[in-house]
Formats: structure tokens, C-alpha cells, sequence
């Protein structure tokens, strides 16, 4: 019954909605462009989410600006994560839109979840996103199965900078006794769970833990080290020497 | 719970996020969390970052000692 009054009412209320739809798209582009230009200060307004949805739908814009600026560099953060460069800037506007369209109609029931409701709509945009593309690599015919749906690629420099990490790895490897390579190839490479390769391996987890902590510092104090090193270096030297 | 700027999960939870280890459960909050706070999505992205090289480099045969510098210019290469 619920339901069906809420069928009804949406759909007597489709061109108010329509309306209201096409102002929010507006405000939200101006909203997001004053943002995009201004000093991002995700701290205001932080903790008081029922009052941040009021002020957004009592239409004040400074509340708008408020929500883009605490939300916009996590939105943009999980798509790239996810997906990639590629329309990033696109899917957080579209995210920003749909919440704000919501808050002002009224569905987010509980704005105490506002965090959780953005996150929702986050995923689902990003489903829809990938379900795209996944149906549009079918029509492909090499389709490499392997390949994932982010468009991530590194530029030279970073492609450079990840590859010298690895040589660092592969250092820090030859220092560690073989149990340990063996644990951290079992966890990073094979991705088996830490409680099977505690119960394998007769490990507490607090000996794992330590175990890949310590890897970690060797790796990090080797990193540091190299560092120190390219910066006493200076690179003309470096060149010449080779 | 509640937005929270000023505590942060630790390294080993992004890392467990990261590799997939987590429940959905377990990852509402944390996803909730990183669309807050900057200093988690370093965290994340140290993590994930860690990962990529620790797999790169552990699915190469094990280098004699100083050998790690050689096998990184024929990677880059």
C-alpha cells in the first residue's frame, strides 16, 4: 500500500520533479565550478550531517559547496581507484548530482547515513560503469579476459618509480630468510588467507603480523637509503657513469 | 558511525582492504570512511601500491644478493 502511494505521488509529481531535476543540474555545475576553484577545506561542516542535509535542502548553495568539497576528492579517489583516468571527472559530477537531487526530494530518509547513501550511489555508478564497458568489450573479438576494466596506465615516470620499487623489493627479498619470502608468496602472490597460512605454517598471527611488518621496514629502510643516495648523487654524474 | 576525521584505521586494515580480504560488511565502514578522510586514501594507496610491487617482484626467481638493481633495469627495459 506504502508503496503504491509512493508510485502514485511520484508520478503525479513527475513534472515538479523534472523541474527540480534540471535547477539542481544547474546549481550543481555552478556549485562544483565555485568548489573546483576555491581552496578545499573538507573540514567544514563535518560532523553535523542532518544539519548539512537541511541547510542543502533549504537550498542554500554554501551548504552544496559544502558537500562537494567534503566528498568530491573521496568520490573522485574510488572511481580512479576503480576504474581509472578515464571519466573521472564525469562520474563525480553525475554522483554529486544524484545525491544532491535526492537530498532535495526528500529520499534520503536518515541523513545521520548520508555518508552511507553517498557510498551507495558511488557503487552503483560504478556497476553501471563497469557493466557498460563489459558488455561493450563482448562485440570485441579478442576479448582478453585477463584484462582488466580500468583504464589505469602509468606515465614513463611513474612506470620508472614502480620498477625501481620492485628492484628494491627483490633486494629487500635476497635479505629475508627463505620462511619469510615463502609467507609473503603465499600472502601477496597467491593471496592465500593469513589463517590458512598461520595453520600451514604453524604461525600465531601475531608472528605473521610481525613477520610482514618487518619485510615492510626492510623494504622501506632500503627505499630510504637509495633515496639518500640519488640525492647526494647528482644525476649528470649518474649518466656520465654509464 | 560517525564521520570522524581525526581517527584513522590502521596500515594493516587498508592492506587487508586492498587485497580483497575483507567482507562487505567489514568494508561499508572503511568505504564510508576514505570518501572523508585524505589521510586513509594515502594510506590505501600505500597499501595497494605495496602490493602491486610485492607481487611483481615475488613472482620473479629470486635473485642472488645485488642482483635486485639488475633485474629492475631489464623490467624497465
Amino acid at each position: 500500500m506504502a508503496a503504491s502511494l509512493r508510485i502514485q505521488s511520484e508520478f503525479t509529481n513527475d513534472q515538479d520533479t523534472n523541474a527540480l531535476e534540471l535547477q539542481s543540474s544547474e546549481t550543481v555545475t555552478r556549485v562544483v565550478e565555485r568548489a573546483d576553484s576555491g581552496e578545499v577545506d573538507a573540514r567544514s561542516g563535518a560532523e553535523d550531517w542532518p544539519g548539512l542535509v537541511k541547510r542543502i535542502q533549504d537550498g542554500d548553495e554554501a551548504g552544496m559547496e559544502d558537500l562537494y568539497r567534503l566528498f568530491a576528492r573521496g568520490i573522485r579517489s574510488h572511481f580512479w581507484r576503480q576504474l581509472g583516468l578515464q571519466d573521472v571527472d564525469d562520474k563525480v559530477h553525475d554522483t554529486f548530482l544524484i545525491v544532491v537531487q535526492a537530498i532535495l526530494r526528500g529520499d534520503l530518509r536518515e541523513p545521520d547515513r548520508l555518508m552511507g547513501f553517498v557510498r551507495t550511489v558511488v557503487r552503483r555508478q560504478l556497476a553501471a560503469h563497469i557493466d557498460q564497458r563489459v558488455h561493450g568489450r563482448k562485440n570485441q573479438l579478442h576479448l582478453d579476459v585477463a584484462t582488466r576494466v580500468s583504464d589505469r596506465r602509468l606515465n614513463p615516470e611513474q612506470h620508472t618509480a614502480f620498477h625501481e620499487k620492485v628492484g628494491l623489493m627483490l633486494e629487500t627479498l635476497t635479505q629475508l630468510p627463505d620462511r619469510d619470502t615463502e609467507i609473503l608468496t603465499r600472502y601477496y602472490l597467491h593471496e592465500e588467507t593469513q589463517r590458512h597460512i598461520c595453520a600451514e605454517m604453524h604461525l600465531t598471527a601475531i608472528q605473521f603480523r610481525l613477520l610482514k611488518s618487518r619485510a615492510k621496514a626492510r623494504f622501506g629502510a632500503l627505499g630510504k637509503r637509495k633515496l639518500r643516495h640519488k640525492i647526494l648523487v647528482p644525476p649528470f654524474s649518474r649518466i656520465t657513469a654509464g | 558511525m560517525n564521520p570522524c576525521f581525526n581517527r584513522h584505521f590502521p596500515h594493516g586494515v587498508w592492506e587487508e582492504y586492498a587485497m580483497g580480504a575483507l567482507s562487505e560488511k567489514d568494508c561499508k565502514p572503511l568505504e564510508e570512511h576514505l570518501l572523508i578522510c585524505s589521510t586513509c586514501r594515502d594510506l590505501l594507496s600505500e597499501a595497494d601500491e605495496f602490493i602491486q610491487v610485492a607481487k611483481v617482484a615475488l613472482a620473479l626467481p629470486a635473485p642472488e644478493v645485488g642482483e635486485g638493481q639488475l633485474l629492475m633495469t631489464d623490467l624497465a627495459e
